[in-house]
């Protein structure tokens, strides 16, 4: 039997109504299998004193300055947080995407058990969008769209101790985007003696960041710049939050190392360099060891130059010279800027290669040579 | 035939302008090779929508001279504008300083600025068919081709070293300007005040724009680095064979950029040079060595440093060298001069090839195989070449790709286990060196070690100056990166497991599978909404691409069975062997790639002689007689195809020879017969449809647009998608599918014209 052309376009219609239907059913099923794939085991709720429930099933998240309002089913921007039905949950728990044993130099921390080894753990999510993110296949993905480890907070201080690492590291991603997860890892490991240190870019509220505090031992904050246009438009944050948290890492008296990545042609002005040194000899001291990390060329800003080393130098010699004791360079070895120096007899006392130590001769913290006791994290 | 002669600078304008925007969009892509196929793909569209549009204003059109010179006018205004609008695309984007580019932000700007000046060109090739008579399309594809080979071979060959890409451009259009205005003179009707007006407009805006052409090229090249990154000093940028090189300077650092990619910078990286010495450190006593790639920025001063009798080292570019030289520490620029070091300009999968030398250690320094030029070096027929030249005992090092050890990414995942797997099943002993991301390998086994002790010991040996080894010797990241290279599952360090060999795909020049994982990291990278459309043909089989193929040509017999005449099967066939054409030229041009090194370089060759073959085909097709017409149609549609089937092969036997002539003089005769095939059923297809009493102009057009949307369809499909997702072979066999599908359906109207 033949086909009229009238029929055969009919049918021509049906067949696509049809295939368009078939594809919409299919994205309606998606959605909601995406929706509820979430395994249990990596769900906890956000801490009541973190989130408001609000009418309409709606949350208030306040963790970050983001501080997200998420309808039913939506997530917070750091990826983690998502509201089921009013309440807010954390699905950044139990499921580390990176888990590995590295130096606690590399987090980094040069006054905190130096040569000590760490187990670095980190799960997917971040509230920031750095450009240049050296991590951005985890931090700019779903905990749930990562292959992940099963990991509890038990596994994770047994895991630890099994391995010989004197602390635990949270670094990699963002530290705020898995805070649920880190106060209980963190909780547990003070039990089996272990320390806790957080690799993080502080863009956190003031309560979240003092609880932090109260299990964490030592944090490696990055303060990325000292320009707020910089902080929206590479950042995608802001600067006042940072600094604020800065200060309450301060006043808990836990240990603080501070680290700035210079990316040339963005925030290597020097006159914000010094902007910046001097605050935080004003805000924090002068016993702060600070960091000038070397920026290489990564994620969206792959053509950008890596940073010249005269700039390097440049803000390091400026923050000397605003009063800082202890400036190092990173990324750059062999320098001096690996080096640790005495500020008393200017001797130097750890002899640095990048992260590995090669001459340590501190005694307990304090210089040999003169005595002087130096500030960090020694035993 | 000798009406159609004004047209050759049709053709030869089209050709001039389409070298200079594929080179410029070379550049915006920072010299991904996808460049070509979206350029050419955005570049038929255009001339599809032109031809289309006149085919159906055709019966409107009373004076197409007129327009004709009109639109000659507004090209000379219109391509200076579309190339300073790809210079300055970065800043009218608002795009971050120094980021990528994506794929999916690149196309529609792409589609969009090639729209109006292909369409003209598009135009004018319909209303020249009308100007010379009804049955004058095939003479008038002929000029054009004509002057397309002319355009290609003359730009390519003489004047893209000696011309910046503005005058280049408007030079051509000045010349097409020429022959408007002799054409303008032989035509008694078009004469009056308003033709002297066109004519003199014709003169000046070419002639004015070639007096400024220079200077606007200069000022936009500073204003693309501007937008770039304001705070980059351009210090030198030059022209040369191989892309647009630029060096820029900031605080104290020069860096060198090639078509926008980030090179190298100076003074060299203090963090390159232990990587040298790690690979150098794995050998006992290495004399001879090959260095691709990588010397100026630190890896030949390191070099010299050791008791090596001689180096070899290989930079394909002579201007890269030139410069870099100027700007070098004395380091380097002595170690340039040392007199064990040879400085070869040369491609270095061709250097491999010819040479007859051995060495104790091959170094690439390469990058991530973010083009299709940089996968060239981590494909099984590269290692199976390098192998064969490696002495006893000999170490070959191929980086640096992203291979961080917390990767955790299913397309970086998948891409590195392929490149792992690739290596692995070429030599007997392979190492993953993290954080570097390179490649050790070697043929003899436990002659690798990236154990601490034994490395700082050797070196301590060897090295008299401190060298950072420790961040290529940490074990923990060392193995857990080689774990999971090998097995593609995640290590963890706190229950190590062992778990089988993983089973990955092979990178081969073939199917550069690799490739196709990293255009799709780049547009993951970039944020793409490319990227669930790219991640989709992953998953698409090539069992299901048949049967879409297949299902096309059924369909397609199915419409010609519902329609009169014989118009519908014509047009499929010219469908079909446009698309057939535009894909042999997209995969001749990969594999010369392959074969022979860098594409910028001999794009122009390639097309012309391409363009040659279409001149020739059509030639050939024009005097055939009109009643057999529909018969050779078919014909040809299923030479095609044989065609496509036997690229393959032909290739392979090319790539065997190891002579750069033989190579070369076999390509040019494939991509002539190619060119050849293409153009045979379009003025076979014009008969036909004249024979069914069709308007010349309309049918032309309407014919001319069939052909370029199926070229379309085949530069953008075959060339991005089917090529690196499922190899060269299944790319032709594709090829195959469509033509022989274009031949049935043309029997099947020959057997039955009409219901």
């Amino acid at each position: 039997m033949r086909q009229s052309r009238r029929d055969f376009i009919a049918n021509i219609g049906k067949l696509g109504v049809g295939a368009g239907l078939a594809l919409t059913a299919f994205d309606i099923l998606s959605m909601f299998n995406n929706a509820y794939a979430a395994n249990p085991m990596a769900l906890k709720e956000v801490a009541k004193e973190n989130y408001d429930s609000l009418p309409g099933k709606k949350t208030r998240c306040y963790v970050c300055p983001l501080n997200c309002i998420l309808e039913d089913g939506q997530t917070c921007f750091c990826r983690t947080r998502k509201n089921h039905g009013g309440q807010l949950f954390s699905h950044a728990y139990n499921n580390p995407c990176v888990l590995l044993v590295d130096p606690v130099e590399k987090t980094p921390l040069n006054h905190f058990l130096p040569g000590s080894a760490a187990l670095s753990i980190a799960v997917g999510g971040c509230n920031l969008r750095c450009l240049y993110c050296q991590n951005w296949q985890q931090s700019q993905s779903k905990p749930e769209e990562l292959k992940t480890f099963e990991l509890t907070s038990k596994d994770a201080a047994e895991g630890a101790q099994k391995k010989d690492c004197k602390v635990i590291a949270y670094t990699y991603t963002e530290p705020v985007s898995f805070y649920e997860y880190i106060m209980e890892i963190a909780e547990l490991a003070k039990e089996y003696k272990i320390k806790n240190v957080a690799a993080t870019a502080a863009y956190i509220n003031p309560k979240p960041m003092k609880d932090l505090c109260k299990v964490i031992d030592g944090f490696a904050v990055a303060l990325k710049g000292f320009d707020d246009k910089y902080y929206e438009k590479v950042l995608g944050s802001k600067l006042k939050p940072v600094l604020k948290a800065l200060e309450i890492v301060k006043e808990s008296g836990k240990w603080l190392e501070i680290t700035t990545l210079i990316v040339p042609t963005y925030n290597d002005d020097l006159t914000k360099i010094k902007e910046m040194c001097v605050w935080i000899k004003q805000n924090l001291g002068t016993k702060v060891p600070y960091h000038f990390a070397r920026f290489v060329p990564e994620y969206k800003l792959k053509d950008l130059p890596r940073t010249p080393l005269q700039t390097l130098e440049k803000c390091r010699d400026i923050a000397l010279e605003t009063g800082l004791e202890y400036v190092y360079l990173s990324n750059v070895a062999p320098h001096e800027g690996n080096d640790t120096f005495c500020p008393k007899c200017k001797g130097k006392v750890v002899k640095r290669l990048g992260f590995k130590i090669l001459e340590n001769s501190l005694d307990n913290g304090a210089c040999k040579k003169c005595g002087t006791k130096l500030p960090g994290v020694w035993n | 035939m000798a009406a159609a002669l004004p047209f050759l600078t049709l053709g030869f304008a089209s050709q001039v302008v389409q070298i200079v925007f594929i080179r410029e969009f070379f550049t915006q892509f920072s010299g991904n090779e996808i460049a070509i196929a979206i350029v050419l793909g955005g570049w038929l569209i255009g001339i599809a929508a032109g031809t289309f549009l006149a085919a159906l204003l055709s019966h409107r059109i009373v004076r197409p001279l007129y327009w004709y010179s009109l639109l000659t006018i507004v090209l000379g205004i219109i391509v200076p504008f579309v190339i300073a609008t790809i210079r300055m695309w970065r800043g009218l984007l608002d795009i971050q300083q120094g980021a990528l580019l994506s794929i999916g932000a690149l196309v529609p700007p792409v589609f969009a600025l090639l729209l109006i000046p292909c369409a003209i060109f598009g135009v004018q090739f319909a209303l020249a068919v009308k100007m010379t008579g009804a049955t004058s399309g095939p003479s008038v594809y002929i000029a054009e081709s004509i002057g397309g080979l002319a355009g290609g071979l003359l730009t390519t060959l003489l004047l893209l070293p000696s011309m910046d890409h503005m005058t280049l451009a408007v030079a051509s259009i000045g010349l097409h300007a020429a022959a408007t205005i002799a054409l303008s003179f032989s035509a008694s009707k078009e004469k009056g005040g308003g033709a002297l007006v066109r004519t003199l407009l014709l003169i000046a805006v070419p002639l004015g724009g070639l007096l400024y052409a220079r200077d606007l090229d200069r000022s936009l090249t500073r204003r693309f680095w501007a937008n770039f990154n304001a705070k980059l000093e351009i210090v030198e940028t030059r022209d040369s064979w191989y892309g647009t090189i630029a060096l820029v300077k900031y605080g104290g650092q020069y860096s060198i950029y090639q078509s926008g990619r980030l090179l190298f910078s100076l003074p060299t990286s203090a963090e390159r040079a232990p990587l040298l010495h790690l690979i150098m450190l794995q050998h006992k006593h290495p004399e001879r060595v090959l260095l691709i790639g990588g010397g100026l920025s630190g890896g030949l001063k390191e070099l010299v440093k050791y008791d090596v009798t001689s180096v070899d080292y290989l930079e394909l570019d002579p201007a890269i060298i030139e410069i870099g030289r100027k700007y070098a520490d004395g380091e380097t620029t002595r170690a340039l001069d040392d007199d064990r070091v040879r400085i070869h300009n040369a491609d270095a999968r061709l250097f491999l090839k010819e040479s007859g030398e051995n060495y104790d250690a091959i170094i690439v320094n390469g990058s991530d195989p973010t083009t299709a030029q940089a996968n060239r070096f981590f494909t099984s027929e590269f290692y199976a070449n390098a192998k064969r030249r490696l002495r006893n005992g000999g170490i070959l090092a191929v980086g640096a790709v992203v291979l961080v050890p917390q990767y955790q990414g299913d397309d970086l995942r998948l891409r590195n286990c392929a490149l792992f797997a690739t290596i692995r099943g070429s030599f007997a002993d392979v190492l993953a060196v993290s954080p570097a991301g390179y490649f050790l390998a070697s043929d003899e086994k436990k002659t690798l070690s990236l154990d601490e002790t034994e490395i700082i010991a050797r070196a301590a040996e060897r090295i008299k100056e401190e060298i950072n080894l420790y961040p290529f010797l940490d074990p923990n990241a060392n193995a857990k990166v080689n774990y999971e290279l090998t097995t593609g599952k995640s290590y963890n360090p706190l229950n190590p497991e062992s778990a089988p060999q993983g089973i990955f795909p092979m990178n081969s020049d073939n199917a550069p599978i690799v490739y196709y994982y990293t255009i799709l990291l780049w547009a993951h990278i970039a944020s793409d909404r490319m990227t669930g459309l790219l991640a989709f043909f992953l998953g698409v089989g090539k069992a299901a691409i048949v049967v879409v193929l297949v299902s096309i040509c059924a369909l397609a017999l199915l419409c010609q069975s519902l329609r009169r005449g014989r118009g519908f099967a014509v047009a499929f066939a010219l469908f079909a062997s446009g698309l057939a054409g535009m894909a042999m030229e997209m995969l001749l041009i990969f594999a010369y790639q392959n074969v022979f090194g860098y594409v910028y370089r001999t794009i122009g060759i390639l097309i012309a002689l391409f363009m040659a073959g279409l001149a020739t085909g059509a030639l050939v097709s024009a005097r055939w007689p009109a009643r057999r017409a529909p018969t050779t149609l078919a014909a040809s549609q299923a030479f095609n195809g044989l065609f496509a089937l036997a690229l393959p092969f032909l290739i392979e036997a090319l790539a065997a020879a190891n002579r750069a002539t033989i190579v070369t003089g076999g390509f040019i005769a494939l991509a002539f017969v190619a060119g050849f095939l293409t153009s045979i059923p379009y003025p076979l297809a014009c008969k036909v449809l004249a024979s069914q009493g069709n308007d010349g102009g309309r049918g032309a057009g309407l014919l001319y647009g069939c052909d370029i949307f199926g070229g379309f369809i085949g530069a953008l499909f075959v060339g991005s998608i089917l090529l690196p997702l499922h190899g060269f072979t299944f790319a032709c066999a594709a090829t195959t599918i469509l033509s022989f599908g274009g031949a049935v359906i043309l029997l099947a109207a020959i057997v039955r014209p009409s219901r």
